[in-house]
């Protein structure tokens, strides 16, 4: 069958189904839950902006907001559950944050006609939620669009303030092998001194069919369980300490890689 | 959602719901063709998982099973509205901002073909919407429409055979129309 009609009917369903604002589903659930708990509004912060080319290993990272004079308390190593809360909290905020991103992009765009440094356009539209972490009271939310060719990783801390890092390539990644992971974005970042100068680490990667967990063994013997969805993977921990292995489990067992991230 | 009182269940379906509802929204808006349909048809589905969300939780694939309760849920919609075939909205095409003529023709080119979707018999729709735009494997796709993987790959043929065939028919009246000639109705 035509490779260009399958490529064409792919565009066009992305594409209309881009239509729908990124904060549609947020807005149905939120609907379905007024009743109970009132939507919450807080402040938007900054959004800083990282672009990389390609598939290559990006770096993406989110700050920290001011959440750091009680940095991490409450932490935890592996996922734990979201309150209703936190959950409409971190859509509301994350899906704003993104709507304003794309607004300011398109805005800059327009007044410059060129895509300055970015290698690709910045995506106004057809962002989508594929995966939710939360440990203790923060909640982290990655949203990808045109099949991970751009993903935004947003980190809302225990006050409600959300900051986010977006990497934007040229084309959608190469799939990743079954039962392999690989590294889409990691670092690690410090707040501010009169904050406290806190660090914590992070890392996003994708799995490959039939990963059904993975764990990032750090240079501490920390072990930190990833969250995973939509073939996915995210966690992140206080400090900068480095990855030394990751374990990724599939229906046949664990087995445990060495890591060269950091 | 009050059908979840425990609160450990009920903050596990709403992490769940919250994951997967984008997703399955995107996917009922191209079956449905109509955002208003599209948010009820998530919302029953929603509501079918929630009742059965002791049993949905311990699957294996519990957004494989959100998927296959949706597209049953847009199946049956579709059957009882058949006479609404077609009627999946072009998408719009921006004026006025003086686009070259290659972005218009690949939005128009869009446009075509998301009607043209809109006018296949909803199964097929089904099938290429789960192939191409969920990017979902075939045995999959055959799982969640409860038929033979063979029956994916032949609605899949049919459907793209359909499509391009009313593109075919379309483009004489759009060169018509248009006095820079269309040479291919690729998206670029």
């Amino acid at each position: 069958m035509s490779t260009h009609m399958e490529r064409d009917l792919r565009l066009a369903l992305a594409a209309r189904a881009a239509e729908l604002p990124s904060d549609a589903s947020a807005r149905l659930l939120s609907f379905d839950y007024r009743p109970h708990t009132p939507r919450a509004r807080p402040a938007i912060a900054l959004a800083a902006t990282t672009v990389t080319a390609g598939a290559a290993l990006a770096f993406s990272l989110v700050g920290l907001g001011t959440d750091a004079p009680r940095a991490f308390a409450g932490w935890s190593a592996a996922p734990t559950g979201v309150t209703r809360r936190q959950l409409q909290r971190a859509i509301t905020v994350c899906s704003s944050q993104l709507a304003n991103t794309a607004s300011r992009e398109r805005e800059r765009q327009a007044g410059s006609g060129t895509r300055g440094w970015l290698p690709a356009p910045f995506p106004t539209a057809g962002w989508h939620i594929v995966l939710l972490d939360t440990r203790g009271p923060y909640t982290t939310v990655v949203s990808e669009v045109d099949r991970g060719r751009a993903a935004s990783t947003c980190f809302v801390d225990r006050r409600g303030q959300a900051s986010a890092g977006t990497a934007v390539g040229v084309r959608p990644p190469p799939p990743v092998p079954a039962g392999e992971v690989s590294y889409r974005s990691s670092g690690s970042t410090t707040t501010p001194p009169d904050e406290g100068s806190r660090q914590f680490s992070m890392i996003v990667g994708r799995t490959g069919a039939g990963v059904t967990g993975v764990t990032l063994r750090l240079n501490d013997g920390t072990r930190v369980t990833a969250s995973r969805a939509h073939g996915w993977f995210l966690a992140w921990w206080p400090g900068s300490h480095g990855l030394s292995a990751t374990e990724v489990t599939t229906a046949t067992g664990t087995t445990v890689r060495r890591s060269v991230v950091r | 959602m009050d059908l979840l009182r425990k609160g450990r269940a009920r903050a596990e379906f709403e992490r769940f719901a919250a994951i997967h509802a984008d997703g399955l929204l995107r996917s009922a808006y191209l079956m449905a063709g109509d955002r208003g349909e599209a948010e009820d048809l998530v919302q029953e589905c929603l509501l079918r998982l929630a009742r059965r969300w002791p049993r949905v939780r311990s699957m294996e694939h519990p957004g494989a099973y959100a998927r296959r309760v949706l597209f049953n849920l847009a199946l049956d919609d579709g059957r009882k509205r058949t006479r609404r075939r077609g009627e999946l909205q072009a998408v719009e095409t921006p004026h006025g901002g003086g686009g070259e003529s290659s972005t218009v023709a690949a939005l128009e080119a869009r446009a075509d073909l998301v009607q043209a979707l809109g006018g296949l018999p909803a199964r097929q729709r089904a099938v290429l919407v789960l192939r191409y735009f969920a990017d979902l494997p075939e045995t999959e796709v055959a799982t969640i429409l409860d038929c033979p993987r063979g029956t994916v790959k032949s609605s899949a043929s049919r459907g793209l055979e359909r499509l391009r065939q009313t593109l075919e028919l379309s483009a004489p009246q759009a060169l018509a129309d248009d006095p820079q000639p269309k040479v291919r109705r690729t998206i670029s």
